[in-house]
């Protein structure tokens, strides 16, 4: 084994271990980051591996095919992101919406 | 609408929104020109870090300050919420730096209690006199923005950004704005198509101070608005 292929599995069980203890509640998204988790060890210890898959759909290198889903995967977390900043802000509205309207001073006079 | 009455036009319970937001001095005075009409009016102080909240102490109005600054959309929806809450009849969108007239308020009031329509809009575009006033740079944006905002909200309006409004009780329940920023204005169109609001434009003088000029939106922010309310439109 060389040594990035050490390092690399020792990182991704790293950041599989922070995961699951400490982000991920639901089952599914568990099952999911494990399964991805077990492939990154798969294609880290026979890297030719992705270079056949790539091959066989028309990529050149594994690189470039882990390239490309790497693209689709910041992409897809970024919209999730902002899909959740958003509904964050919703809730914000909503309570500083609250606030001022409990708040909120009448005239003193009958204008 | 049906509940027209022959004093109407200096009922209380037509109810001005303005939402501020760090224009303590100009508001004050848009506001005492605003006192001789007898609306009734709402300021939603949008978290101000000036001296909003003082200077408008000793003025007859509605006061409602969010605690931190959420945007020009939110601070309309919170002021009609307020406004139809104390049982306003109508409810016009003003706006604190005193570009739309208070003259205007009654122009736009009348189709709507003549049951003309369901939301009437001001249009610097409608009258060739009131567009001599518009600055050439903004004319331009202006009509841009009528055109993207005829694609995407499919109403067809001569001035699409345009922030004086008029609505009966009934409309302003239909409408809820969740944009909270600047993009509210094609959100609110669309809204009102959702609705199936019938939706008139009437003519309106737009007073561009050197204040107004400052402190409006900038055309660079123009591109800001238009992702938003694309995000907004995929997401």
């Amino acid at each position: 084994m060389l040594p990035i292929q050490a390092i690399l599995i020792a990182l991704l069980l790293l950041i599989g271990g922070i995961y699951l203890t400490a982000l991920a509640s639901r089952l599914v998204s568990r099952l999911a980051l494990l399964s991805l988790l077990g492939l990154g060890v798969v294609f880290v210890v026979s890297p030719d591996l992705t270079t056949r898959i790539a091959n066989s759909v028309g990529v050149g290198r594994g690189t470039d095919l882990l390239l490309y889903l790497f693209c689709l995967a910041s992409v897809t977390v970024f919209l999730k992101l902002y899909k959740k900043s958003r509904a964050v802000e919703e809730k914000l509205t909503e309570v500083a919406r609250q606030v001022a309207l409990q708040g909120a001073r009448a005239p003193h006079r009958e204008a | 609408m049906e509940h027209a009455a022959p004093d109407c036009a200096h009922s209380p319970l037509v109810f001005l929104v303005i939402p501020a937001y760090n224009e303590g001095r100009v508001l004050a005075s848009t506001i005492r020109g605003l006192l001789p009409y007898g609306y009734s009016i709402v300021v939603v102080d949008d978290g101000s870090s000036d001296d909003t909240a003082a200077i408008l102490r000793d003025l007859p109005v509605h006061y409602l300050r969010h605690p931190v600054n959420l945007g020009q959309g939110a601070a309309l929806q919170t002021g009609m919420d307020y406004a139809l809450a104390q049982g306003a009849e109508y409810l016009v969108h003003f706006d604190a730096d005193g570009q739309h007239p208070a003259e205007g308020i009654q122009g736009l009031l009348e189709p709507l209690r003549r049951g003309e329509c369901d939301v009437a809009v001001g249009s610097r575009f409608l009258d060739a006199e009131n567009v001599k006033l518009i600055p050439r740079s903004r004319r331009i944006l202006l009509r841009g923005a009528v055109v993207i905002s005829g694609i995407l909200t499919r109403l067809w309006l001569s001035d699409a950004h345009n922030g004086f409004r008029a609505l009966p009780r009934a409309a302003a329940q239909k409408i809820r704005l969740r944009e909270n920023g600047f993009a509210h204005a094609t959100e609110f169109l669309d809204a009102v198509r959702r609705a199936r609001l019938r939706l008139r434009e009437v003519p309106v003088a737009i007073r561009y101070t050197d204040y107004s000029q400052a402190k409006g939106q900038p055309a660079s922010n123009s591109v800001n608005i238009l992702i938003d309310v694309l995000l907004r439109k995929v997401l």
